[in-house]
């Protein structure tokens, strides 16, 4: 393998989630060279596909006090330092029959424990605050959860880095680490997009790749035993609650119900499976979110299901348990494995100066960042405190309006009332005017797909599912990026596809007509060729 | 009391009532219908059986006797010729076209993405598609999120005809407004002449005319001198909006009664005999009385049957069962533009040949209810329902046109 370019700096960090960005942020604050390589689009990982919340720790109380301390601890900082990120919904833990009443005191006792706040709340004021709760709930705590939107954290932290100097590099896959005398010295990244590679040189290594930490410590020759915690989240399109609803019961699947914006999540399922990118979603588990939701909220599937997603949870399971962890040991799911996080270091098989954050929550990234970048301060014998829990993080520019991310619905809608003319819809679901794709377009360059002018524009979206921006979108795109027909019909089959592959387990009432509807727009009206493989889809 | 009730108004129930003036002019007919059905999305063309390669009705012959249970072989190959010919004496008489050749054979068409799809029968619109020649000129309209002729093929060219509205969001339809002006198409003619360069054909988005379809396709032949041709666009679908306002003033003009935009709530069955239906209305619903009634209310896509995410599949008027897979995993392919279609596209209702719908010990559910169009079931090795489409809805609405007006 040939490398066209090469990059050199202080630590390169492998992965661009919740972790990554900020091991980035932090190192670059301490005033170290730092690159962030992400083989996707960043927060397209875990971080991405997570449930939504800021945890008050109250789900790990009583059988993780370690991770629920973290999450308490974190909570507070995250709220301070990333304000423009949550939306401070609060929390409820609420029981509902048939969850057993002993629970209740030891999960107070486990709260108190550890620091988190409880407040109990009647159920006639709950009822009045939240009336579409059910009404057979019988004990209700108020704790200090709240929803965060990952994106907006991740790119926060990557503006933030960059403003000191820290780079990012997106579609850039380590394929292999570099070692010399011992210890590691760069590693080799294939660019994605253009099929090149580029060196880095680098004196340390942060393994920050969520899922696939086992992956990257292979390329070092070390083994990292993770297990691959699978679960499935749902978004109905009616904000059902405007609290977050815990169940007051171990945990279990489908008891934590997300307000975020104009919807509401339910989640998740917890399956081992084993890889870190299967993200499947089996129909059975899409049902058993709605019968867990409708616990909860009677009614539930009432509302429509809009779009469901998977998420692998990148737990750290070691061989060598230490005492108290795990306790239970490791069931049929990942549910008893702790959800705190570990640093651990590769010098034993000549990889010193690699060090990987394994575990934990995106809650806790920052507790995380903050322990690795210790130890790799500590590596390189820098001398620098860690400044990151008093540190406000800027808004990222697009929210002045001049910048390049536009996914805010409320933010569209102020542009084109605002505007002094209006412009002509692609995407009517989600308001995606000609001028907004024809930008992003420009901004991506060459090899941009419809799926990501989606995560930067959210076309396709809506309840239409693409049925009728796509072939308006292909059309475009192939207009200002000058495609030959043949890759704007490809980009639009694969873009069909892929929004298909998240909508299929949600096929049955509206949603199956709308999708029938979809199919045959695309299949007889515009005569969509098939997709030759299925390694297009599958690469997102 | 109706001699004839008909629930539906997609290709099926549309179709039905028009046979059945033909089949019995003085009978009292009326449709009831929530909306237009699959008509909203239709290429407007007649799709018998895609794959045919010879003659279509022969190649629907073979299947009927090799699929016992496909509604070919339910409402025999005659109502399908029979269906097919009407159709074609109705089409010529409201202006669309549809003319059918014997023996009949399949013809290509062009798509707005420059693919080929096949049908056996065409309205005026995509006659010219067979005489493309080795070079169209594909023409859009500028600044119109509703077409790409770029994406159709090598030779394209955008114009921008003279509207006063801005041309961004207007609809198909209100293009095809626009052409049923004369001097609009004269300008248009006038731009794109300007343009041939030698062109062998001229190919439109499919919004040549609403009222006007006929002439409009002719003035532009006429003064471009190459055949002009239609493209399928996204809906609303103008070839089926033309066909259902066609038919809509047929039928008007007949006496039959159209109510369209009222959903039948309830079936009503006294004994082995259905009475009527319940129409929602304003206060409480309406009862219906008729002598026979057929269902032709469509599939999961058309609002005949519904679903739910425990892998339920019902009808929703009479409650008939349906014939499905209840493993909902299973309903969909991993892909959407899989070429083996669909689970889900198989699903419907089960009869016998009089088009009488079966209850779940497999009689009759009533003697004067029947079933045409996308309702019904297709076997599982019967070739993708969208080949057979239109085929289907026109010969099962037939055979149970003939079934129900032999009713006492
Ligand atoms: C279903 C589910 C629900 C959850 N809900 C919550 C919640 O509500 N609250 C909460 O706090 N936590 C939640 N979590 C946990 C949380 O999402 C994760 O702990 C956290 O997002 C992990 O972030 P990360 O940055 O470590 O990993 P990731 O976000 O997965 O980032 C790792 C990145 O590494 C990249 N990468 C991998 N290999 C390479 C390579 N070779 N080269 C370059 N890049 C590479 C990947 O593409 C990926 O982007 C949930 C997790 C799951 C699965």
């Amino acid at each position: 393998m040939q490398a066209g370019t090469s990059l050199s700096c202080d630590v390169l960090v492998i992965g661009g989630g919740a972790t990554g960005a900020g091991v980035l942020f932090d190192l670059a604050q301490r005033g170290l060279r730092v690159i962030l390589a992400e083989q996707n689009d960043v927060a397209t990982g875990t971080s991405g596909r997570y449930h939504g919340l800021l945890h008050s720790g109250g789900r790990y109380a009583v059988r993780d006090p370690e991770s629920a301390r973290e999450c308490i601890e974190e909570n507070w900082i995250v709220r301070r330092i990333a304000p423009h990120t949550i939306e401070d919904t609060g929390g409820w833990f609420v029981a509902f029959p048939p969850d057993d009443p002993s629970y209740i005191p030891r999960w107070l006792e486990g709260c108190k424990a550890v620091g988190i706040p409880t407040e109990p709340v009647s159920v006639a004021q709950a009822l009045k605050e939240e009336p579409h709760l059910n009404p057979r709930a019988y004990a209700v705590y108020r704790v200090p959860d709240a929803a965060c939107d990952s994106f907006e954290l991740i790119h926060t932290l990557i503006e933030a880095a960059a403003a000191l100097g820290g780079k990012t590099l997106n579609y850039h896959r380590v394929c292999a680490i570099e070692k010399a005398g011992g210890k590691v010295i760069g590693a080799l990244l294939e660019n994605r997009r253009t099929g090149g590679y580029v060196r880095v040189h680098a004196s340390a290594i942060v393994n920050a790749a969520g899922p696939w930490a086992g992956e990257i410590a292979k390329l070092a020759g070390a083994n990292i035993h993770m297990t691959h915690d699978r679960g499935v989240m749902v978004a109905m399109n009616v904000r059902w609650v405007n609290t977050i609803i815990n169940r007051l019961a171990p945990p279990g699947d489908g008891d934590i119900l997300v307000p975020v914006g104009t919807v509401c999540v339910i989640g998740t399922t917890s399956v081992v499976v084993d890889r870190p990118d299967d993200v499947d979603i089996p129909a059975h588990e899409v049902t058993q979110m709605l019968d867990a939701g409708e616990v909860m909220i009677p009614n539930f599937r009432k509302a429509r299901a809009l779009r469901a997603w998977a998420g692998v949870r990148p737990l750290y399971d070691p061989p060598q348990k230490r005492e108290g962890e795990a306790e239970g040991g490791v069931g049929e799911d990942g549910r008893f494995i702790t959800r705190s996080f570990r640093a651990l270091s590769h010098a034993d098989v000549g990889a010193a100066g690699m060090l990987s954050i394994v575990g934990g929550k995106l809650t806790t990234y920052r507790q995380m960042a903050e322990k690795i970048s210790d130890e790799v301060c500590a590596y390189l014998g820098v001398q620098a405190p860690c400044r990151t829990a008093e540190t406000p993080l800027p808004k990222p520019t697009w929210f002045g309006g001049s910048g390049r991310k536009l996914h805010a619905l409320t933010h569209r809608l102020h542009q084109l009332e605002h505007a002094p003319t209006h412009s002509n819809l692609i995407c009517e679901c989600e308001i995606v005017t000609r001028s907004q794709l024809e930008a992003a377009i420009r901004a991506s360059g060459e090899g941009v797909s419809l799926d990501d002018l989606r995560r930067d524009l959210r076309l396709g979206m809506g309840p239409c599912q693409a049925g009728f921006c796509g072939y308006r979108a292909a059309g475009v795109l192939g207009e200002t990026a000058h495609l030959p027909p043949a890759r704007s019909i490809e980009a639009l089959a694969a873009f069909i596809e892929e929004r298909f592959r998240g909508n299929r387990p949600l096929l049955w009432g509206h949603q199956l007509r709308q999708a029938l509807l979809d199919e045959m727009i695309y299949r007889r009206a515009l005569g969509v060729p098939a997709l030759q493989s299925e390694a297009h889809v599958a690469a997102d | 009391m109706d001699d004839l009730l008909i629930i539906g108004a997609g290709w099926a129930g549309l179709s039905a009532a028009a046979f059945a003036l033909h089949l019995k002019p003085n009978a009292k007919i009326r449709v009831i219908a929530q909306g237009i059905g699959s008509l909203i999305v239709t290429p407007g063309w007649l799709s018998l059986l895609d794959s045919a390669q010879g003659d279509v009705i022969e190649a629907a012959r073979d299947l009927a006797a090799r699929s016992p249970e496909h509604p070919y072989a339910l409402a025999g190959v005659e109502a399908l010729t029979g269906a097919v010919h009407l159709f074609a004496q109705i089409g010529a008489e409201i202006g669309l076209g549809y003319q059918a050749e014997q023996p009949l054979h399949n013809k290509q068409v062009l798509t707005a993405l420059g693919k080929h799809q096949t049908a056996a029968v065409l309205p005026y619109g995509y006659q010219g598609a067979t005489q493309a020649g080795v070079q169209p000129l594909f023409v859009g309209f500028e600044g119109w999120r509703d077409y790409y002729p770029a994406l159709s093929g090598a030779h394209f060219t955008l114009v921008a005809p003279p509207i006063s509205e801005r041309p961004w969001d207007l609809t198909p339809t209100d293009y095809a407004r626009y052409f049923d002006q004369p001097h609009f198409r004269a300008e248009v003619a006038r731009l794109v002449k300007a343009r041939l360069n030698g062109a062998t054909s001229v190919a439109f988005p499919a919004v040549l005319g609403l009222e006007h379809h006929a002439e409009v396709v002719q003035t532009l032949q006429d003064r471009l001198g190459v055949p002009v041709f239609e493209l399928p666009t996204l809906p609303p679908s103008v070839p089926g909006t033309r066909l259902y306002n066609k038919l809509r003033r047929y039928l008007l003009d007949r006496r039959v009664r159209l109510q369209v935009g009222h959903p039948v709530v309830r079936g009503v069955r006294e004994g082995k005999r259905v009475t009527g239906v319940e129409v929602a209305a304003a206060g409480k619903p309406q009862f219906f009385g008729a002598k026979a009634v057929i269902l032709a209310t469509g599939n999961l896509y058309g609002g005949g049957l519904f679903s739910d995410d425990h892998g339920r599949v019902w009808e929703g008027i009479f409650n008939l069962p349906v014939q499905h897979i209840p493993d909902r995993q299973a309903w969909f392919s991993a892909q959407m533009l899989a070429p083996e279609g669909h689970a889900v596209h198989y699903f419907g209702v089960r009869a016998n040949a009089h088009l009488q719908p079966l209850d779940a010990s497999g009689a009759p559910f009533a003697e004067n209810l029947f079933v045409a169009g996308h309702i019904l079931a297709h076997p599982t090795d019967a070739p993708s329902p969208f080949e057979t489409s239109e085929g289907v809805a026109l010969a099962t609405a037939y055979r149970a046109v003939q079934m129900a007006l032999m009713q006492p």
